[in-house]
């Protein structure tokens, strides 16, 4: 039955098919709604698509890169010697010659080693070549994304050779270290220290048969592979729970005290580079960023609070881009606040340590939508409908949330045509 | 390394046009060309896509139904659709009319059928795909297809019947 048939049916249904159809659709989104989509694509490729090309893949490297000292101790794109020396010290504490392992890699100068992650739903690792000097930190992802940053100036550089690239960023911190990268290994030597470890065995490892410890620690499942004529890891293994989905961290190739070329360290931009220069400002402080990312999701959501608090897609459709294609600034503050956001909350368990109500009324001064017993000084603050932040008592901690978040629904097979 | 650039601009204005079909305007239909983006970054990380326009207008269906029923379901069915309904080339103005009004009629029905027979609808009627380019889409059988079809039809036949009915 063609168009015009079903126009002439009388078949209701016919009829209004054929309408839709006979229709001349416009052609397409319009430049700005455009732009927006693919601001909000290469948002959600992020960092996880090594060669997205915007400001958005900077931001989260360097948010990240901090992050990973603050909460998480090693995550995707960067780590911190401190966080790994003290991540060897934990594992290395059930050896009987800990004292001397402790030694050894407190006063490590350097340190190089492979990183490979394995992110939930993504069977393909991504490879990281990881550098460490002194407070200075160089990675690699592939050929196409090199991440450096010192702890000292606060100051990161991310470059893509294929673009010729450079972002440099600096980074001001509020309600943390002066340095977005400050580290102090002693201080995460001394948090680590009285962690237990369970020997699991031995694994031939390249030429070495190691010995395995496993510690779990918030969460997180540490396996290390220690050299017994060393006493130094060979291999380490990490498995963080990422919304209930698993991310697999593996160390290999760890070298101690290797000679590196302090030029490689360099926040120089190369020759010929197009250079972009910006300045950062995170917020370290959780319910901070609760209430930026409630405003904004609310507002895109008619005034209701989101099912999810910690969804990447649903921040990316909030992404707007100005006329150069790029995130507006206040797209990258309510990203900034969201990736914050999850990376603080790593240390904190759903439901037992911190909890998300979304069916709290909005504009409700009494109604919790947010509450989180900190980690450090105890307190629990909470987060209001109304978006004010006080201070709550154990018994003002509302029952955890009814409202089971349902899985994304599955993505279907495409078949070539 | 994916050219989302590329892909935007080749196959962006195709999906766009799914689901402008199945919503009716414009703002709703940019809503729904950026989800259904997101949603192919996600889908990608996990899978190859030989065929991303067909992967985009499948993933623009899916979104513009769910949008559709959360758009009746917040204005009430008595509360029209904002919809914009550009003529057909040949129309004389009387049919103009009538094809914004069946298309709107539609749209509304369209917001109280199951999603899933909603989508095979859709796809079938106002995309033109065949039984089987939607059976692989959606990994179930040509039989499955049929059924939902089958479903979907004669349930809004009786929609938009009684919303005729009640609109007269």
């Amino acid at each position: 039955m063609t168009d015009t048939d079903r126009h002439d049916s009388p078949d209701l249904l016919d009829r209004s098919i054929a309408a839709i159809r006979r229709a001349q659709a416009p052609p397409g989104p319009d430049s700005k709604a455009a732009a927006d989509t693919l601001a909000a694509v290469r948002q959600a490729a992020g960092l996880f698509q090594a060669d997205a090309p915007n400001v958005k893949l900077f931001q989260k490297v360097v948010t990240m890169i901090y992050l990973h000292k603050k909460a998480v101790t090693l995550t995707v794109a960067a780590g911190g010697l401190a966080a790994c020396v003290a991540l060897l010290l934990v594992a290395a504490f059930p050896t009987a010659s800990f004292a001397q392992v402790v030694e050894k890699l407190r006063n490590v100068h350097s340190m190089t080693c492979t990183e490979r992650v394995t992110l939930p739903g993504n069977p393909q690792p991504m490879t990281v070549k990881m550098e460490y000097l002194g407070k200075k930190m160089r990675s690699e992802v592939g050929d196409s994304l090199i991440a450096l940053t010192d702890q000292e100036t606060g100051q990161a550089m991310v470059l893509d050779p294929k673009a010729r690239t450079a972002r440099i960023a600096k980074v001001e911190v509020t309600g943390g270290p002066k340095s977005p990268f400050e580290m102090d290994p002693i201080d995460e030597v001394r948090k680590l220290a009285g962690k237990k470890g369970d020997p699991i065995g031995q694994q031939q490892i390249g030429a070495v048969k190691a010995k395995g410890f496993r510690v779990t620690e918030d969460g997180r499942m540490f396996t290390v592979w220690v050299d017994p004529a060393t006493e130094l890891p060979v291999r380490i293994e990490i498995t963080v729970e990422m919304g209930g989905a698993k991310m697999n961290v593996t160390l290999d190739d760890l070298a101690f005290d290797v000679p590196l070329d302090e030029k490689r360290f360099s926040l120089e931009p190369p020759a010929g580079y197009t250079v972009t220069r910006q300045e950062l400002s995170l917020n370290m402080n959780v319910e901070e960023n609760v209430v930026t990312v409630l405003r904004a999701m609310s507002a895109a959501n008619g005034g209701k609070f989101p099912a999810q608090i910690d969804d990447p897609a649903a921040i990316a459709k909030l992404v707007r881009a100005d006329d150069k294609g790029q995130p507006t600034p206040e797209t990258m503050k309510i990203e900034t606040a969201s990736g914050a956001l999850r990376g603080l909350l790593f240390k904190y368990e759903k439901g037992k340590t911190y909890d998300y109500l979304p069916d709290a009324k909005p504009g409700d001064p009494k109604a919790i939508v947010f509450w989180r017993r900190d980690a450090d000084s105890k307190k629990i603050m909470g987060v209001f409908g109304d978006l004010t932040i006080h201070e709550i008592t154990a018994e003002q901690v509302p029952p955890p949330s009814k409202s089971d978040v349902p899985p994304p629904p599955l993505p279907i097979e495409v078949p070539a045509r | 390394m994916i050219d989302w650039e590329g892909i935007l601009a080749r196959d962006g204005p195709a999906a766009w046009r799914t689901a402008w079909r199945v919503l009716g305007n414009r703002a709703d239909a940019d809503e729904v060309l950026q989800e259904a983006f997101v949603c192919a970054v996600e889908f990608a990380r996990k899978h190859p896509v030989p065929y991303w326009r067909g992967l985009l207008q499948r993933l623009a269906t899916a979104r513009a139904v769910d949008r559709l029923r959360q758009k009746v379901r917040r204005r009430g069915r008595e509360d029209p659709l904002p919809h914009e309904h550009p003529p057909a080339r040949d129309a004389m103005p009387p049919e103009q009319a009538q094809d914004a009004e069946l298309s709107a009629m539609l749209r509304t029905a369209l917001a109280d059928i199951n999603p899933e027979q909603a989508e095979v609808f859709c796809l079938f009627h106002l995309e033109g795909w065949s039984y089987p380019e939607i059976a692989k889409h959606l990994a179930v059988s040509t039989d499955v297809v049929g059924v939902r079809l089958h479903r979907a039809r004669g349930r809004l036949r009786e929609l938009l019947h009684a919303i005729n009915e009640v609109s007269s």
